[in-house]
């Protein structure tokens, strides 16, 4: 069986986020991101044990405990792992992404329980408790699925599947019928091509999807004194940080967020880039540096009319894909040749730089057809990996093994809406091609 | 008159239930409208087919009768597929049909407790909801189970035309009592439709303008007790439609009985009219028409392609307008055919119909088509019929063990809406699930049953010791120089020594190559085939394989029998009602079902488990 993989704690933010795997591979996938002076390797790892240590994936480190179960002394009788994670919904979905990066499937609606009923791990006498829980959880997965799913989103994945049906359908009927297909022309390959970049496009579009979700996160840095505290007044519309001519004026990050056509966006303005001898200023700095990294959009303001400090910018585009370079002051300096022109003062220009936040991360609320929900990304991303097996071993493979993964590829595309894969396929072959023998 | 089973019908379906009761121990009665359409052939006239192959050979490795009965009247025979992979190969042999019902009609006689009896079945006794008894020609037979395999005979109609006859396939006599005492008994019936093209006289057709299709002379046949290769081969012959041919048609289309009304039953997709192909596919140029012989260097000819139910006189001009046909002579004119069959959704995965207990059926009855298709079910529902008798619990095929799992689950769980036949596509686990290994798949279950006697079961172990001897000559290592000499033979570079299989795992590598590194006993070049399969699928057969042990826990939770679906209030409408009519007996079936989605199972475990406190 699959190793899965899903959030236990409720969704929003909590003091404590538990991630948690159960499968053959749990351990296996744990270890490679999660790191513990106490762990050598997997047989050092006790289980029934709480271990600290730290999740670390490249792009986030976080400290966090670990804690694994044996099989068949778990919940579901299979090998547990549980990450046990500060709280708040992003840093668990991170963890979560990361893990099933790595090959772990995102649990279904209550399948850690169908799993532990399967392995005869539920008793009847647990069951009453056990039964209430999966309940909730399946309601509230069955709204997402039979809610959520209408309108556009949903045309945009049957719109992939009936292509990738139609790609199968040409090999099916090959392999069915050998000798009425061999004078018809096969497409599969391209066909197969197109659905891949599209799937591609989708998942990108998760991003997206998320930020409308989770809300799109905004830092804004720059040196000191350009006005960024006061863009922020400006923007939550009342006096949210301090503002003064005093240089280093803004010492640790604030944070607030709005609402933009329908978007959250949390802004976080920073302290000024400059040279301190001021130990609590260059801790201030070094939390900027951080809040650029992990945010979704930087702004780098400059006054209108000076150039922007390429050191500064080069450091910041190292590590930020979407920068925006802001001229602020243009009530005094006049607008700037180059980036968004506003004044923080008289709220000049500031539509505009709302509406480009969402542009650059091509945030739209009135989208349906952007992938909002993890399940529903974990479905195209699995069906994303078996169709570049499928593409990989085209031409390599014997067709029918092409058609193994293709298939897989539909089916996983297919979980979204819940229809079956082999029935498409199979009315796809009647109802293009004239076969019968 | 007392029996243990009756069978109703002694088609394909009807031979296999039969033999397998009587085989098993039971006094069996099998009941025909007429003793020359015992394993009659009514329309192609071969056996097998891609996915059709499969199940010839399943019911062979099982210990049914029709993969010998097919080699025993081989006329050609082909490996479908041969260019692709192992798994989509299939067997098809031309038979003889004569032949066919002949050797049937004599294995049926000399069979211990089965009796042949000529007449009509007209009712069933029921008692208690339970099957007791039929009437045959006006007198009453007791059982303990029956079993339907009435095939295309129920209150069937041929059409030809405007000409509308009460009557079966090929002029025999329909059945005519029977469906009305179904219905009575509240069985669902309904009304499928299928159809058969013209046979034409061989001396009256132009084969030089044809293409010649030989068969395959290095291939097994059907069985696997049948020994060597099939060397006297009778060759079948291409031709096409043609523009005049579709013009025929289209201006013929108001007096086509498809087209104007007169015919209301469904018919298959898979197996259209030329008609149909004519008006669904207009924008293809021509059809391809095989010419295919009935009997042994006989005088008639089947025309596969171009199934018909137009009028006589239109079925001879379209006839005639196709290359090599211009001057052909009608023996039989083609015609669509009506008949009731059962919606399976009524039936459970034994083939018992679940309304009435020890009533089993079978084969088109069952809304499938095809003979293979039919022999398969025969088989389960004859063996299922036994065990009812002996108070054993049925045999289920899983969807990763055979073919036949597949077709009974896929009628009984989904149902079908047109005459369904089987197809290497609806198996999931295609790669598993090959012809070459039907009897390390079923052979032992079949001993297990009782079907495989000394012989078969002896046979088999000694073909699979042999297998087993030769995946562990696999693991040898063979030097550099050797490997180096046949990977240069192909063009390709070797670097280091390597065992068989490594080498195998090479594209280009085959079973015949290899055959120089193994022991001399081994050096099976068949056997090494089957064995270089496995090897070549690889990670492919390992995906299968985690994905058929998947499923297989959902198949092992059994659903109570009484769960009463309507009160589940979580599940959806749709999956309420589907649910409560399909009633599934584990949840792998019910997850089957369309209508049922991923969150509806989720939630019957939840009322499983409530319940079950």
């Amino acid at each position: 069986m699959d190793t899965i993989a899903a959030i236990s704690t409720p969704k929003g933010a909590g003091a404590i986020g538990i991630v948690r795997m159960s499968g053959e591979q749990a351990l296996a996938i744990a270890l490679r991101f999660f790191t513990s002076s106490r762990i050598g390797s997997a047989i050092d790892v006790e289980p029934n044990r709480l271990v600290l240590g730290t999740f670390s994936d490249g792009s986030i480190r976080e400290k966090c405990m670990m804690a694994f179960f044996r099989a068949p002394k778990s919940y579901t009788g299979e090998d547990i792992v549980e990450l046990q994670l500060h709280g708040g919904a992003y840093l668990a979905e991170r963890v979560l992404e990361t893990l099933l990066g790595a090959g772990a499937k995102l649990a279904a609606p209550g399948e850690f329980t169908r799993r532990a009923y399967l392995a005869g791990k539920l008793t009847l006498d647990e069951a009453e408790g056990v039964a209430a829980m999966i309940n909730a959880e399946s309601e509230a997965e069955l709204r997402e699925a039979y809610c959520l799913m209408s309108g556009r989103f949903d045309a945009r994945i049957k719109g992939l599947t009936d292509t990738l049906v139609e790609s199968l359908g040409v090999i099916e009927a090959s392999l069915d019928y050998p000798e009425e297909m061999a004078d018809e022309a096969d497409d599969s390959i391209e066909k197969a091509k197109a659905v891949r970049e599209e799937m591609a496009a989708l998942l990108d579009s998760y991003k997206a999807g998320r930020l409308i979700k989770g809300g799109v996160t905004v830092a804004i840095v720059g040196k000191t004194n350009v006005g960024k505290s006061s863009l922020l007044n400006r923007l939550v519309g009342y006096s949210r940080a301090i503002v003064s001519d005093v240089h280093g004026t803004t010492r640790d990050v604030v944070g607030e967020s709005i609402l933009h056509k329908g978007v959250k966006i949390n802004l976080q303005d920073t302290a000024g880039l400059r040279e301190t001898g001021d130990a609590v200023e260059s801790i201030g700095i070094e939390r900027s540096l951080a809040a650029a990294k992990g945010a979704d959009v930087v702004l780098y303001v400059v006054e209108a009319g000076s150039h922007p400090d390429e050191t500064d910018l080069a450091n910041i585009r190292a590590f930020s894909k979407r920068v925006l370079l802001v001229n602020n002051k243009t009530d005094v300096f006049g607008a700037s040749a180059e980036g968004l022109n506003i004044s923080a003062k008289t709220g000049e220009g500031v539509g505009v730089l709302l509406d480009e936040i969402l542009r650059v991360t091509s945030v739209d609320a009135r989208a349906a057809e952007t992938l909002t929900e993890e399940r529903h990304a974990d479905c195209v991303r699995r069906a994303l990996r078996h169709l570049d097996d499928a593409l990989a071993a085209f031409g390599q493979a014997n067709v029918e093994c092409v058609a193994l993964d293709l298939r897989e590829s539909v089916r996983a595309l297919a979980e979204i809406g819940g229809e079956g894969a082999t029935e498409r396929v199979v009315n796809d072959v009647f109802s293009r091609f004239c076969v019968g023998k | 008159m007392r029996y243990d089973a009756i069978v109703v019908g002694a088609g394909h379906a009807g031979a296999e239930a039969a033999l397998a009761l009587a085989r098993l121990g039971c006094e069996t009665l099998l009941v025909t409208l007429d003793v020359k359409s015992v394993s009659h052939m009514a329309c192609n006239p071969n056996i097998g087919g891609t996915g059709k192959g499969h199940l010839v050979r399943e019911v062979d490795a099982l210990g049914g009768q029709m993969g010998l009965n097919a080699d025993a009247s081989l006329l050609q025979i082909k490996m479908l597929n041969k260019n692709k992979g192992a798994a989509v190969q299939s067997l098809r042999g031309q038979t003889d049909k004569e032949v066919y019902h002949e050797n049937m009609l004599a294995t049926l006689r000399a069979t211990p407790r089965l009796t042949l009896l000529e007449g009509e079945c007209e009712d069933l006794v029921v008692r208690e909801g339970a099957v007791k008894g039929a009437v045959v020609s006006g007198a009453t037979y007791e059982s303990e189970v029956v079993v339907l395999c009435t095939g295309v005979y129920l209150s069937a109609r041929t059409i030809t035309g405007e000409e509308i006859r009460d009557a079966g396939p090929y002029g025999f006599e329909n059945s005519k009592n029977l469906s009305a005492a179904l219905v009575a008994k509240g069985l669902p019936l309904r009304r499928f439709k299928t159809g058969t093209p013209a046979r034409v006289y061989a001396d009256s057709i132009d084969y030089s303008v044809m293409e010649r299709e030989e068969g395959d002379y290095d291939i097994p046949c059907f069985s696997f007790l049948t020994e060597g290769k099939l060397l006297e081969q009778e060759p079948c012959y291409l031709t096409y439609t043609n523009a005049e041919t579709h013009r025929i048609i289209r201006e013929n289309i108001d007096r086509a009985p498809l087209y104007n009304g007169t015919i209301h039953g469904v018919g298959p997709r898979y197996c259209p009219s030329i008609e149909d192909k004519i008006m669904r596919f207009a924008d293809k140029e021509r059809h391809q028409i095989f010419i295919e012989p009935e009997v042994r260097g006989g005088e008639l000819m089947y025309v596969q392609g171009m199934s018909s139910s137009m009028p006589k006189d239109v079925q001879e001009r379209m006839y005639r307008s196709v290359k090599g046909l211009e001057k052909v002579r009608f023996a039989r004119y083609a015609y669509a055919i009506e008949y009731d069959c059962i919606d399976p959704l009524a039936l459970s995965p034994s083939l018992e119909v679940k309304a009435i207990r020890g009533l089993f059926s079978a084969g088109q009855f069952n809304g499938s088509s095809g003979y293979e298709e039919a022999a398969a079910q025969g088989l389960m529902a004859g063996v299922n019929a036994a065990r009812y008798v002996r108070k054993l619990p049925p045999i289920v095929l899983r969807r990763d063990e055979a073919y036949i799992g597949v077709l009974i689950d896929d009628l009984v769980t989904k149902g079908t809406n047109e005459p369904y036949r089987m197809m290497t596509a609806r198996a999931e686990y295609r790669l598993s699930l090959r012809q070459d290994n039907a009897d390390a798949r079923l052979t032992p279950l079949g001993r297990e049953i009782g079907l495989v006697d000394d012989y078969r079961w002896e046979k088999y172990l000694a073909r699979n010791g042999k297998k087993e001897a030769i995946r562990a000559a696999l693991k040898r290592s063979v030097p550099l120089a050797e490997v180096r000499d046949l990977f240069e033979s192909k063009g390709e570079s070797a670097s280091c020594g390597m065992t068989v299989e490594e080498m195998l795992k090479r594209a280009s590598v085959t079973a015949a190559d290899v055959l120089t590194f193994l022991p001399e006993e081994l050096r099976d070049s068949d056997l090494v085939g089957e064995v270089a399969v496995e090897v070549k699928y690889g990670g492919y057969l390992g995906k299968e394989k985690r994905a058929a042990e998947d499923a297989r826990k959902m198949e092992e939770k059994r659903l109570p029998a009484d769960l009463d679906y309507a009160a589940m209030e979580n599940l959806r409408i749709e999956a309420r009602q589907k649910l409560a009519k399909v009633r599934p007996l584990t949840l792998g079936q019910a997850s089957r079902i369309s209508g049922v989605s991923p969150a509806d199972v989720g939630v019957l475990i939840t009322y499983l488990l409530k319940g079950n406190k």
